[in-house]
């Protein structure tokens, strides 16, 4: 077997590892095997390694599959020169370098489709109260894969949008054609700031068979969307910011007072408004607030720290877990309460109504 | 040159290279290929590329990347009044307006940002695109032509292609996940805390007129933090700056009371510092 075919075999197997080689770098890896001395092990694995692995996650799968394809031989039998200069940039005779030169770039075959050892699809729409233990690793990929996408879509939307700054330079220019006045000022299409996301987690018992798996997607969303501040509330509120960001969730769940207790909607609001709103929500904050509104505190309280956090925040979107059912309305003593100062009541029961949530936080049509 | 040359290079220079990251330098200059660094903060990365200028006697450009980097600080920008006084000065000069703007859309008029100036060199320069996950998917997008051949077009003047190929160097501190695209153009290297032996030797080469009992158990103490769990963890960095603080203390041993006065050069957030008051200390010190 030739050496570019071995080496292509190697990629074929990574590839069915879940390592995403492109098509590219069956020619890099040849490539790199030109810079190092073939007969050594080590330089072998290292510079297949640099080029194959593109994150950190592939290199434990690469360490195994190389050991597996190459075992114990010589990666690649080497014609060396007897002579043994042993020089000569580890380059090999001419024939294998015009052969790894030569690697074509179409020539890994693709994998057969792999199936995913779970159904997201079904997953997506599942109602989370009713998931087994078993789902919940799956689940957690998934909201991640979620927070991520969500991410992506809102970054991007928050970006276009704004007139910015004058731009000299396109100022200038327009003027020079219109004989050196300044008839019309071009701006820099400057990018809006990232509105930042305030999420208000409601952990209370009622929320509970929701509660562990919304701070999971909090988290996901967290970590890649910079400017959001999380906390958690049942009778009082907690800033988790830190921890959830970090991915301490377990020390989350510690940390709200009783995760399991009552619910106090508005005096959790009356104190994030006091001690955090000051400084964390202006116009263009969304503030997410998920909370089924079972409230066992006072109504009257929830209904003026609505309006102070109407006045205060860009748009308030709740996400009712409840609101999933086809026959909810929203009739539990908080939630009506509330509802008027919404922006936005949706759903929160499932993957597939957080992938909604884009549209909601922007403020346009996802 | 050979992985064995990449790693003296750099060992010149007091950086201690094991042998991955001496491979991935390698790879990246053979290959002409832009290097992805990847890895807790305070572990080298910014410092591999600064030594590798150093290291073969050339430039570095870096371009430091935040939320909102855009073209204009990344690649050039017209040097806007100085185009403005020259056409106030060219007012009576009976130029055209065509020639009025080929005049101030020049060379001169041109402030290069990093990415351009990388271009512009003679010699190949270093060019270190910093903490790369801090910028935008847009910027990203824009790098990811610039890398991809390495020249630039500036409607004005035309298309600039590189003199010589930088050796490009990102890092990331994985902030944010870094679009597939770019990952894709790039070799890859992962930078792990180094291990006890590896610290050590990065210890001599850089503080090298620490006593060796000192490094010995100031180096073990910095990789039993580590393994805290702490919300962030002492990089290498930490630990050079930690030992010198200590060398200009005199400290000959470490005593559980000397740790606990520097312990600030070492772990950076309050709740880490209140972790380790007291008791914890002298338990971290236990056999060491």
């Amino acid at each position: 077997m030739s050496m570019l075919q071995r080496l292509q075999g190697f990629c074929v197997r990574l590839r069915a590892a879940g390592l995403r080689i492109g098509p590219h770098d069956l020619a890099d890896a040849a490539r790199s095997l030109l810079a190092v001395d073939l007969g050594v092990r080590w330089q072998v694995f290292l510079a297949l390694q640099t080029v194959l692995c593109h994150e950190p996650e592939d290199r434990e799968a690469f360490s195994r599959i190389f050991a597996e394809f190459f075992e114990d031989r010589q990666p690649f039998e080497m014609p060396r020169d007897p002579g043994g200069s042993g020089e000569g940039e580890g380059a090999g005779t001419p024939d294998v370098t015009s052969e790894l030169e030569g690697a074509q770039v179409e020539s890994i075959p693709e994998p057969d489709a792999m199936l995913p050892s779970y159904s997201p699809v079904a997953l997506l729409r599942k109602d989370v109260g009713t998931l087994s233990a078993e789902e919940m690793p799956a689940l957690q990929r998934l909201a991640e894969e979620l927070a991520r996408k969500l991410a992506q879509r809102i970054a991007r939307r928050l970006r276009r949008r704004r007139r910015g700054v004058v731009d000299p330079a396109r100022t200038l220019r327009r003027a020079l054609r219109q004989g050196g006045e300044v008839l019309q000022l071009r701006r820099r299409r400057k990018r809006r700031q990232k509105a930042r996301l305030v999420s208000l987690l409601d952990v209370s018992g009622s929320m509970q068979p929701y509660g562990r798996f919304l701070l999971c997607f909090l988290a996901a969303l967290a970590e890649r969307l910079p400017r959001t501040e999380t906390f958690v509330f049942s009778t009082d509120l907690t800033q988790v910011t830190r921890d959830v960001k970090d991915g301490n969730l377990d020390k989350v769940a510690g940390l709200a007072t009783d995760w399991a207790g009552g619910t106090r909607i508005g005096l959790s609001l009356d104190h994030f408004l006091r001690e955090y709103a000051p400084t964390l929500i202006d116009g263009r904050t969304a503030v997410l607030v998920m909370s089924d509104g079972l409230d066992t505190g006072e109504v009257e309280l929830l209904t003026r720290c609505m309006l102070r956090l109407q006045r205060r925040a860009g748009r308030i979107i709740w996400l009712n877990p409840l609101a999933g059912d086809p026959s909810y309305a929203p009739l539990a003593r908080g939630m009506s309460a509330a509802l008027p100062f919404v922006d936005v009541l949706a759903p929160a029961h499932s993957l597939d109504s957080l992938l909604q949530l884009g549209r909601y936080i922007t403020g346009g049509s996802a | 040159m050979t992985v064995e040359a990449v790693e003296a290079l750099l060992a010149a220079q007091r950086y201690v290279a094991d042998r991955p990251v001496a491979m991935a330098v390698h790879l990246a200059m053979h290959l002409g290929k832009p290097l992805l660094l990847e890895g807790q903060t305070g572990i080298g990365k910014t410092e591999l590329a600064k030594v590798l200028a150093a290291a073969l006697g050339t430039e570095l450009i870096r371009l430091q990347c935040y939320e909102g980097l855009d073209a204009s600080m990344a690649l050039y920008e017209w040097n806007f009044p100085k185009q403005v006084l020259r056409i106030r000065l060219e007012e009576h000069s009976g130029k055209s307006p065509s020639e009025k703007e080929s005049l101030i859309f020049s060379q001169p008029f041109l402030l290069e940002r990093p990415l351009l100036r990388a271009l512009t060199r003679p010699q190949a320069p270093v060019l270190l695109i910093d903490e790369v996950d801090r910028s935008d998917e847009e910027f990203e997008a824009l790098l990811l032509e610039f890398l991809s051949d390495f020249q630039l077009t500036i409607p004005e003047l035309g298309t600039i292609q590189a003199q010589q190929r930088p050796i490009v160097i990102l890092t990331s501190n994985r902030t944010r996940e870094l679009g597939e695209a770019l990952r894709r153009r790039c070799l890859y290297l992962w930078m792990d805390y180094p291990s006890l032996e590896q610290e050590l030797a990065i210890v001599r080469a850089r503080v090298p007129q620490v006593e060796e009992k000192l490094a010995f158990a100031a180096v073990r103490l910095v990789q039993r933090l580590r393994e805290m769990q702490l919300e962030k963890a002492p990089g290498v960095a930490e630990t050079l700056e930690w030992l010198q603080g200590l060398m200009l203390l005199g400290a000959g041993e470490l005593t559980p009371q000397l740790v606990q006065e520097t312990l600030g050069l070492l772990v950076k957030s309050r709740e880490d510092l209140l972790r380790l008051r007291g008791a914890a200390v002298e338990s971290l010190l236990e056999g060491i």
